[in-house]
């Protein structure tokens, strides 16, 4: 079967078969255009005549289009043949209507688009090209309605045209569109347009205020230099005013310096002096004095001038002193400040004969610290004193102990020994068992005896092992005696050696202080801490006993061994202080530095 | 055969335990010494089986005879001799190489034990030194955590928590109701028993000890 045959082939094929009407042949050939996959039933159109429900889908297919189809003979004009039933819907009016009246289609076609349609409508008859284009027609009730044209024109065999058959769409919404988004893009361009104007109008403004403030400020520049030129004229003129009275006042101070020169020059070593210096007349009344006069006595210089010297040195008695100030050139008394405060002085007096009769100068010096070294000396001195008589005292006590240990127990028990020894020689030679047992439990206690009394005067542990072996030694013989018992906690001594000297006095300290808890405090427990680092070593020592106030006992030199301890802890470039009150424990904390050569020597 | 050395100051210390050791049959003191020095080298030109040696000697401490001894003449075990039953000695002579510790007050049959078990190879402690009393001790001489907060008096407790929270000298005088230098010394004298040097110190340990909050 040809697929491929021609338009006006196909239209003669169909048209030749006179058996359907011509309506309905026409129709066929409609929906063979618009509906291609049906051409094989349409070119078989005997079967489609035989089988009359060919022509009803045929209607039905062409009759649901969303558009208009119509076809139109030529022959005598162009007069409609057919027009799909959808004109109604998009018209108003009924297909038989607008079949009924031959020239209705023309007169329906918009007046302003007529002469484009005859136009176009020439142009394909001449040429035989399809038309396609855009007209308006009018409804039955005067609306425009927008068609898009598709037509195309068929010929008989012998070439002259024949029908034309085509589609009009519907397009009014799509042209309503359209004239719509043309308006919306005439407006806005209308907008820009009038919105460019508006602000080239804005600009061409800025730009002639912009010129204008430059011309203001250009006249302000100018004024303001002007103005600094007068002011800069006016400062010269006053410098050079100034400058001129300056030269003046030096000249003129240059002048009364050459005057006072030689005066001043003793007035500042006057007023330099580290002493009060104060010249007096006969009678003790003071002329003149210098700055450190009244730096000491707190008067101001005229508060001082003609008064009487009995003021500063209310200690001197002047009638006397003064017919003595020749002789006695020099003593220590007593001054008394603007608020009564008195200080102890030296002075010095040197009498000077004068055009205004004798004066007198006296030299005084404040000598406080002086004083307070002396007494600081003196306190140390006889802490001193009290300290080594102390250590006398402890000697010999010691001295008395040992002696007493050595006769007591050592010494008897080898005039045992001995009595015992000689009694097992004169015994017969098979019994001197029995003595023998006996020396050697007396030999046994000597020995232990021997060992004690060595480790209380100096444990070997602490020279031999160190500090930490000989405090816990020390704490298991302290708690083995006092029934005291010490909570040692330590820190950084493990497996360590301090200078010798430190270890003795960390010893000594824990020593004194657990010999102190175990005396006065009352208590059944104590702590001791040791903390070495680097540079230090911490002792301190704790207990919750009775107390005793640090004051009164640090007071009374002599006491226990506070004192001392507090002393070596000094030696060594530490410090140990004592916290407690009466009923409220105490604390002893010492500081040593463990470095060798920090060691106060 | 067990060769011996003997190391005694005291000759007649020596004498008495030369007389003792020679009863025993198969014991042989090869040699006398007198001072730390003379002892090593005499090791270290007989290598005696076993060194007999008095803990205190002159010249030498008898601890670090017994250090140098194991290096001279590894194959020498050495028994100490000495009045001391305290643990600390017995510890140190142990850790340095001792093999034996006898007390000078024990029985003589004590030494002789001792130096059997040492020339045997074992280790011999007499009575009443024991393993567990020297354990005892050892854990005794372990450092503790000492907690050096606890050292600073009430007054450098208070002047710390005042100190944290960033106030003068003078104005912890003042609060405190003390003269200013004296709160300088219990200033100074906290901060060194705590190792602080610098006031960053203070803040930090404070912080830490949260003696001052945490917070930013």
């Amino acid at each position: 079967m040809e697929v491929d045959q021609s338009w006006g082939q196909k239209a003669e094929d169909a048209l030749g078969l006179a058996s359907a009407s011509e309506a309905e042949k026409l129709l066929v050939m409609l929906a063979a255009t618009f509906f291609p996959f049906c051409s094989d039933s349409a070119n078989d159109i005997q079967c489609a005549a035989e089988m009359p429900d060919t022509t009803t889908l045929y209607r039905t297919l062409v009759e649901q289009i969303p558009a208009i189809l119509f076809t139109a003979s030529l022959e005598g004009g162009i007069s409609e043949a057919y027009v799909s039933p959808q004109i109604e819907q998009l018209l108003g009016f009924t297909q038989e209507e607008w079949l009924n009246d031959p020239v209705r289609w023309y007169q329906q076609i918009h007046s302003d688009d007529k002469a484009r349609w005859s136009m176009d409508a020439a142009q394909m008859l001449l040429t035989g090209e399809p038309l396609r284009a855009d007209y308006r027609v009018i409804a039955r009730d005067g609306r425009v309605v927008w068609f898009h044209c598709e037509v195309k024109m068929v010929r008989r065999t012998d070439g002259r045209p024949w029908f034309i058959h085509g589609a009009a769409f519907d397009i009014t919404e799509l042209k309503r569109a359209e004239e719509a988004l043309r308006r919306a893009a005439d407006e806005l361009e209308a907008r820009v347009e009038e919105r460019t104007a508006e602000l080239a109008r804005v600009n061409a403004q800025l730009r002639s205020e912009i010129a204008e403030r430059k011309r203001i400020e250009e006249e302000l520049r100018r004024a303001r230099d002007e103005l600094e030129i007068h002011v800069e004229q006016r400062t010269v003129e006053l410098v050079k005013a100034n400058e001129a009275l300056l030269r003046e006042i030096g000249e003129r101070r240059r002048t009364e310096d050459a005057l006072r020169k030689s005066e001043g020059t003793l007035r500042a070593l006057f007023d330099c002096a580290p002493d009060a210096i104060i010249v007096i007349d006969q009678r003790g009344y003071i002329l003149q004095l210098n700055a450190q006069a009244e730096k000491i006595f707190q008067y101001g210089r005229d508060e001082m001038q003609n008064q009487s010297i009995e003021v500063l040195l209310p200690e001197v008695d002047w009638t006397s002193w003064c017919d003595r100030a020749f002789h006695l050139g020099e003593f220590e008394s007593c001054g008394q400040r603007k608020d009564g405060g008195l200080f102890p002085v030296d002075v010095r007096l040197s009498p000077t004969e004068t055009k205004e009769g004798r004066l007198v100068i006296a030299v005084i010096r404040d000598i406080t610290t002086r004083k307070q070294s002396e007494r600081e000396l003196r306190e140390y001195a006889s802490r001193l004193k009290t300290l080594s008589r102390r250590l006398m005292e402890v000697q010999e006590v010691e001295r008395r102990r040992i002696a007493r240990e050595l006769h007591d127990e050592i010494g008897q028990t080898l005039t045992g020994l001995k009595l015992t020894l000689e009694m097992g020689a004169r015994l017969p030679r098979e019994k001197p068992q029995e003595v023998f047992g006996q020396a050697l439990e007396m030999v046994n206690g000597l020995m232990a005896t021997t060992r004690k009394i060595s480790l209380d005067l100096r444990p070997g542990v602490l020279d031999d092992l160190g500090l930490l072996p000989a405090l816990i030694w020390q704490i298991e013989h302290y708690t083995a005696q006092t029934r005291v018992r010490v909570e040692f906690k330590h820190h950084g001594l493990e497996g360590r050696r301090l200078p010798p000297e430190v270890e003795t006095a960390a010893y000594r300290i824990v020593q004194e202080a657990l010999t102190n808890i175990a005396r006065h405090a009352q208590v059944d427990e104590a702590v001791v801490q040791v903390l070495a680092d680097d540079q230090t070593i911490l002792i301190n020592v704790e207990d919750r006993g009775v107390g005793f106030d640090p004051e009164v006992v640090f007071a009374t030199n002599e006491t226990s061994g506070l004192a001392g301890m507090r002393e070596r802890a000094v030696l060594l470039g530490g410090k140990l202080t004592v916290e407690s009150r009466p009923g409220g424990g105490a604390r002893l904390t010492a500081i040593l530095k463990t470095g060798r050569n920090e060691v106060a020597s | 055969m067990v060769t011996i050395v003997l190391a005694d100051d005291h000759h007649i210390v020596r004498q008495g335990v030369r007389a003792l050791l020679e009863a025993e049959p198969d014991f042989e003191v090869v040699a006398e010494t007198g001072d730390g020095l003379e002892t090593l080298q005499t090791l270290e030109r007989l290598k005696p089986n076993v060194l007999v040696l008095d803990l205190m000697m002159p010249g030498l401490n008898g601890l670090e005879v017994v250090r140098r001894a194991s290096r001279l003449s590894p194959h020498t075990r050495t028994v100490i001799l000495s009045m001391y039953a305290d643990e600390a000695y017995v510890l140190e002579a142990l850790r340095n190489g001792a093999a034996g510790y006898v007390l000078k007050d024990s029985s003589a049959t004590d030494l002789v034990k001792a130096i059997r078990e040492a020339a045997a190879g074992r280790r011999y402690l007499s009575p009443p030194l024991s393993d567990r009393a020297i354990e005892a001790y050892r854990e005794k001489a372990a450092a503790t955590a000492v907690d050096r907060y606890e050292t600073l008096t009430a007054r450098e407790r208070e002047v710390l928590h005042l100190a944290a929270e960033g106030y003068t000298n003078a104005e912890i005088a003042a609060r405190l109701g003390i003269s200013q230098r004296t709160a300088e010394t219990h200033r100074a004298h906290l901060m060194h028993k705590l190792g602080l040097h610098t006031q960053a110190d203070l803040i930090r340990y404070a912080l830490r000890r949260g003696i001052i909050p945490m917070e930013d």
